[in-house]
């Protein structure tokens, strides 16, 4: 079970060995993704206001409760996040705006949720690496790794034939480390859910 | 005992109480997510039996789509909203 998961004989739940590298490489991966999509801080009027500071208010999440006249936030320029906060409506802009307003938030929290109990349970296992997942944490490792794959593939682009993907690319192509990481995670992702499936 | 009121109220709304038109949740086809993934979410998500969810799974890889859900807007929305938070690129469409 080093980097990758199995099903445990006594635990019958996944597991895995995580060494030192391979841990501090996924957390790292996965505060990037945090960063990427929490939240929008809160409108600047809030934050500038001294009484609301005080009062604790500052900062807080208010998405949902905008005035009915703020626009709809838009499908994000960004490819990675465009990708991981997909439209819900292929030939509706307006539809998807309306959805994008209502649920946006919320799947921003579930996202960094997700990849905040990988961080956790990464930093809990210490020294010897050894996860053991309930179906919760299972769920959120799923989450979590699938957005990585998300964000790895399509900032490198690639394609369903991954093998030709890399013989396209020349041998001090940077993006050839990019790959190897984006496998790796590839087969965390398949373990997890060979694990889950007997 | 009451007086009859001398003029019934109606209802105000004239919304029409037809069945919902189904709409439908479609799955897209992307080069990233892993096909024993996405048969692993519809198993789970939508609770299929694992042939069905391969079905599926191989309809949205080979025609690129493929409607694995259908009801009414909320309904299918929840599912789209869901899809996405498992990462699987999915729309809302009304079935004409």
């Amino acid at each position: 079970m080093n980097g990758h998961f199995v099903r445990g004989r006594k635990s019958g739940r996944p597991e895995i060995v995580l060494d030192e590298l391979h841990g501090e490489l996924l957390a790292d991966l996965c505060r990037q993704v945090i960063d990427l999509v929490a939240p929008e801080p809160a409108a600047d009027a809030a934050s500038d206001d001294p009484l609301a500071r005080e009062l604790g208010l500052d900062g807080l999440d208010w998405g949902g409760l905008d005035a009915p006249d703020t626009p709809p936030p838009a499908t994000p320029d960004d490819p990675v996040l465009a990708r991981l906060l997909p439209d819900a409506y292929q030939d509706d802009p307006g539809a998807a705006a309306e959805f994008r307003r209502f649920t946006e938030n919320d799947l921003r929290q579930r996202k960094c949720a997700n990849a905040r109990t990988v961080r956790t349970d990464i930093a809990a296992a210490g020294a010897e690496g050894h996860i053991v997942l309930d179906e919760q944490h299972s769920q959120a490792w799923l989450g979590a790794i699938n957005d990585l794959r998300l964000a790895l593939g399509t900032n490198l682009g690639v394609t369903e034939d991954l093998d030709e993907y890399a013989r396209g690319l020349h041998e001090d192509d940077p993006r050839l480390a990019v790959l190897a990481v984006y496998h790796w995670l590839g087969m965390l992702q398949e373990t997890l859910v060979e694990s889950l499936t007997p | 005992m009451s007086v009859a009121p001398i003029e019934v109220e109606k209802p105000e709304s004239d919304e029409v109480l037809l069945p919902d038109t189904p709409w439908v949740c479609i799955v897209w086809n992307d080069p990233i997510n892993l096909m024993s993934y996405v048969t692993y979410v519809f198993q789970s998500y939508f609770g299929y039996p694992k042939k069905k969810a391969e079905k599926l799974m191989l309809d949205v890889h080979n025609k690129g789509r493929a409607v694995v859900s259908n009801g009414t807007r909320e309904e299918m929305e929840r599912d789209v909203s869901a899809m996405h938070g498992y990462g699987l690129w999915a729309t809302v469409q009304h079935d004409k």
